[in-house]
Order: C-alpha cells, then structure tokens, then sequence
C-alpha cells in the first residue's frame, strides 16, 4: 500500500471570469503561496512539484516550464499532468505516488486554467475529446454528453423538470457562502426553469460556468506530516477506473450510467468496509459539471438507490445541514477552472474535515469525506479521505 | 491586431483569422475501413459480438475494451438496422461550433441514441425530426443515406434517421 500521505496545506486563488491582473505564472503563484503558508512551509521544504493544466484551452503547451517561477519549481523534479476533466484528481493521485513511494516526502501539487484566456471556445476544445472516427461528428462537447445524462434520468424516472433546478438552486447557494466561488447566484427554481435551452433538457443555468483560477495542495509523508500539523488529513485510498470513451455504441442500460463511477466506488467502498456510504462517510465533494449529474451520479457512485437521488436535495439531505452534504462548496455548477477543478473537490473536503471551510462550513461533524473527479472520455478518480488514521 | 487596455494593464491577443488549414488523417484501422466500406458500397450496418462477453460493438472493433479479446472477422458480424428504436435524444438550440467544420452548426438539431433492430447495441446519430412535439423516446426511425454517388466511407454517409410509422 506504500507509505501513508497527508494532505497539510492548501491554497486557493479567488475563482472567477476573469483575472486581468496576473498572467498564468502568477494565478499560479497565488495558489502555490497560499498552501506553503497553509503547511507553514516554505518552497525549500518542497521536495518535487507537480503541474496540472489543459493546454488545448489557452493555446500554449508545455506551461509546467513556462511557470516554473510561479510554481517554485526551480531545480526540482515534477510532472506535468493533462488527462480532460480529471486533472486535478489525477495530480492527487500522482502526489500521493510520489509521497507513497518514499521517493519524496514534500510534495506541492497545482492544477491551474485561465479560461479567459481560450476566447470563449471550451466546448469547441472539448469536442476533439470524442473519437473523430465514430462519435465527433454527433457530440456537442460536455454539453450534449450531460444533456444525454439528464435526458436519461428524466425518461427513466419520470421526476420532471424540478429536481434539477432544485439542485442547482442548492448549490447557488452554497457557492454564495464560499468565499473562493465564481458564479455568486441568489437563484429559483423559476430562475433556472425559465433559463435559456443549451441542448433540451440542459438550460444554461443547469451548467458549470468557465473559470479563472489555480489550487495547490502540499502533500506530505506520515512522519512529516505530523510534525508540520495539527490537521493532517489522510488520503486513505483512493481508485482510478477508465473506460471505452464510445459507452453509447453498446447495449445500454436505460440510463448511460458512467461505469468508471460505479467500478470506482465497488472497489473503494469493499476496501474500506462501507457498505452504507451514506451513514459511514459523512460528505461528497463530487465533480458535478451540470446540476443533473449530481442526481444522477449519485446513483452512479452508489451513494442511494436507483431512481432515489433526485427527492435528496428536496428533502434537505444534501443541504449544508443535511445527514449527507453534497458540494458544500457550491460544486463544479459554480465553479470550473478545469485544471484545478478536480482538485478544488479534494482541496474543499479536506477543508470541510479540519472544520475551517469557513462559511460554507457543514453542520455536521465531518471526519470523512468523498471527493471525485469526473472528465472526458469517461475516466474517474474517486477519494477517501478522512480526518484520522486508521 | 492592436493590444487591449483595461485598467492598465495589457492584454495581448493572438488569433489566427481568415482561412486556416487544420487537415488531420486518421487511420480507420481494417475493422472500421470494412464497415464503412459496406456502407458505402452496398448501404448495410453492421456490427460485431464480443466472442468472450457477448456484447455487441457498433460499429464493428477488432477489440473489445472490457474483455480485451480479438473479435471475430466479418463472416461472424451481424447486419443491423435501418431501422431501430430511439433510446434517449437531446434537441440543441444553442449553435455550438460542428467539429468538422470549424463553424457554428445550424440549429435546432437533434442526437440520439438509436437501437438498431437485429442485435443489441446502439449508435449515436442525427434525427431529421427536430420539433419536440413529435419527438418520443420509443419512436421507431430508419437510417437515411446518402445517394450511393456522394458516400465516402463514413458515418456521414447515413444523413439522419427519419420517423417511421409501423
């Protein structure tokens, strides 16, 4: 299993549309500095940084070396990362092997995207993720991929328009509290119900938004890690499950089910004992790109029965107060600097165990949590993390 | 292109206007170069069962993703379709940029997930239907193709599935 990794520091940059102020080196500085000081470290102590970031959005590429002043990477060892979506996920899981490993003890990792930057044309990017041969000609993006979700769910369980804008209601809200968020929403159910059509039954208010912003973590060995906090969160385990990006050319299940979800979650959740995550993990920090893929990947991750998570929101249980929060932060409805996405989930559960999320603050006590990352073409990251070593 | 100003500080703008050649060649592979091949040629869709897991792949692979195991030549594939059975469809209004064109797609269109009658699996294409009012999941639809003249060996060669009344 290797050695035992904590996370001991974290730092967020204000998430937003625009950060006209600072370029991408120092977007990612801020971050970077924010988590050596949150470890109350300095970069000396850093032994390997690691970058995340999709190029194909800002139209530069090997930006690990164009930012190494930001990052602090000067004549240290790192990696740069881009695997879609699941980026920052995936520098969670590369920083854990290389803390695991015992290669390094110190590890700064940073997912970064200034979506400002890419003149509007997210979705043309993403629309080179689908294969040219079979599916591109057919996709809209990330768009058409989570409409298909929605659509989906809405047929097999007949619930209406409502759930959905119930969700996204809940997690405006939430992002109102999180003082990091992008979109600063006070919405209705009117308000998304009434919002324009994308792809039906998308509307725009269904959707993430494109951000600006970085988050770093500082991951640190058991034996560092105790001297440098009193907060050490653990990663416990974690899972990465991928899978055939064309998933609709097979036989289907009534509702395109992402497999890599659910294969994740089998195999986290027999490895640590759980058999009712909801009663044994006390939250979820899921990638959630639209607000139909919360209710719908929830199911997904096993969270609750089939055709059960979309009366969750409506009765209070994934509120900040409720028995099993979900994206206390605002989630990815809020927020999307896509590099740093999947790692703001971590960032923000780890945040939510050492009780200083701040506003966005659960009610309950919080001493574990799941964190996912979610990308094209269909790969998944899924986290346990927990406040105490077992 | 001249520099931006905002509240002075600099923005420097970099694009590529006017005509531009992105030209990309993928190869299709024998599996997928014989499925377009007989659909070009003689109008069928075909597709190919996984000899150890039993699911089917449309259109055809040579290998399946969850098993890992070589498919069966063409003697062992299965003809499919014209017509099948809508399974799930989206109607998008919002003109999204067509990946093989570079330029804004005219809307509404609508994709859906099609279950082709004679093996299950299903593929994802155009429906010519678009008014939401006429569209059903469950509806029964039929490929279109293009003149056999205009076909190149793609999936483009099928245009859309228009409604069927049975």
């Amino acid at each position: 299993m290797g050695r035992r990794v904590a996370i001991v520091g974290i730092g967020q940059t204000l998430h937003k549309k625009r950060h006209i102020d600072r370029n991408h080196t120092e977007l990612i500085n801020e971050a970077a500095r924010k988590a050596l000081q949150d470890a109350e470290i300095t970069i000396e102590d850093v032994d390997a940084v690691l970058n995340g970031n999709m190029d194909l959005f800002e139209g530069h590429n090997l930006m690990d070396a164009m930012t190494v002043e930001g990052s602090g990477a000067y004549m240290k060892p790192g990696l740069k990362m881009n695997t879609g979506g699941t980026t920052g996920g995936t520098m969670v899981a590369s920083g854990w092997y290389h803390v695991a490993s015992g290669k390094y003890d110190v590890v700064l990792i940073i997912g970064s995207e200034k979506l400002e930057e890419s003149g509007g044309n997210t979705t043309s990017a993403i629309i080179t993720c689908a294969d040219p041969l079979t599916l591109r000609p057919y996709h809209t993006g990330a768009v058409g991929a989570l409409a298909i979700v929605a659509a989906s769910y809405m047929n097999q369980y007949r619930c209406g328009e409502e759930p959905g804008a119930i969700v996204r209601v809940k997690a405006a809200g939430n992002a109102l509290k999180n003082p990091y968020s992008h979109l600063k929403l006070t919405l209705t159910v009117d308000d998304v119900l009434d919002s324009a059509i994308l792809i039906w039954p998308l509307r725009l208010l269904h959707m993430c938004p494109q951000s600006s912003g970085a988050c770093a973590i500082v991951l640190a060995s058991e034996e560092k890690a105790k001297k440098m906090t009193k907060k050490p969160v653990w990663i416990t385990d974690f899972v990465t499950s991928h899978m055939e990006a064309w998933r609709a050319t097979f036989a289907p299940d009534p509702i395109p089910s992402m497999q890599s979800q659910t294969d994740s979650a089998i195999k986290l959740f027999k490895r640590n004992g759980i058999t009712n995550p909801m009663k044994q993990v006390d939250m979820f920090e899921m990638y959630d790109p639209a607000a139909w893929a919360e209710i719908a990947w929830l199911e997904d991750f096993l969270i609750c029965e089939k055709g059960e998570a979309w009366k969750l929101a409506e009765k209070g249980v994934t509120a900040l107060d409720g028995a099993f929060p979900v994206n206390p932060s605002g989630g990815v409805q809020s927020t999307n600097p896509i590099g740093a996405t999947a790692m703001i989930r971590v960032a923000e559960a780890a945040l939510q165990i050492r009780g200083d999320a701040g506003g966005h603050q659960v009610t309950k006590n919080v001493n574990s949590a799941l964190a996912s990352s979610f990308g094209g073409a269909n790969w998944t990251n899924l986290f346990l993390l927990k406040k105490n070593l077992d | 292109m001249a520099t931006e100003q905002t509240q002075d500080l600099i923005i420097v703008p970099c694009g590529i206007h006017g005509e531009m050649n992105m030209t990309y060649r993928w190869g299709a592979g024998d599996f997928l170069s014989k499925a377009f091949e007989e659909l070009r040629d003689n109008g069928k869709i075909y597709a190919n069962e996984c000899p150890q897991c039993g699911r089917y792949h449309l259109p055809p692979r040579k290998v399946c993703g969850r098993c890992h195991v070589e498919m069966d030549g063409f003697d062992k594939w299965v003809q499919v379709g014209p017509r099948g059975t809508v399974l799930v469809y989206t109607v998008t209004l919002a003109p999204f940029l067509d990946p093989e064109t570079g330029k804004p797609r005219h809307v509404p269109y609508c994709v859906a997930t099609i279950q082709l009658d004679g093996a299950p699996c299903a593929l994802e294409h155009f429906l010519k239907e678009t008014n939401p009012e006429n569209l059903k999941v469950g509806m029964r639809v039929e490929a279109v193709l293009k003149p056999e003249a205009q076909r190149k060996g793609d999936l483009g060669d099928i245009i859309h599935f228009k409604t069927v009344q049975e």
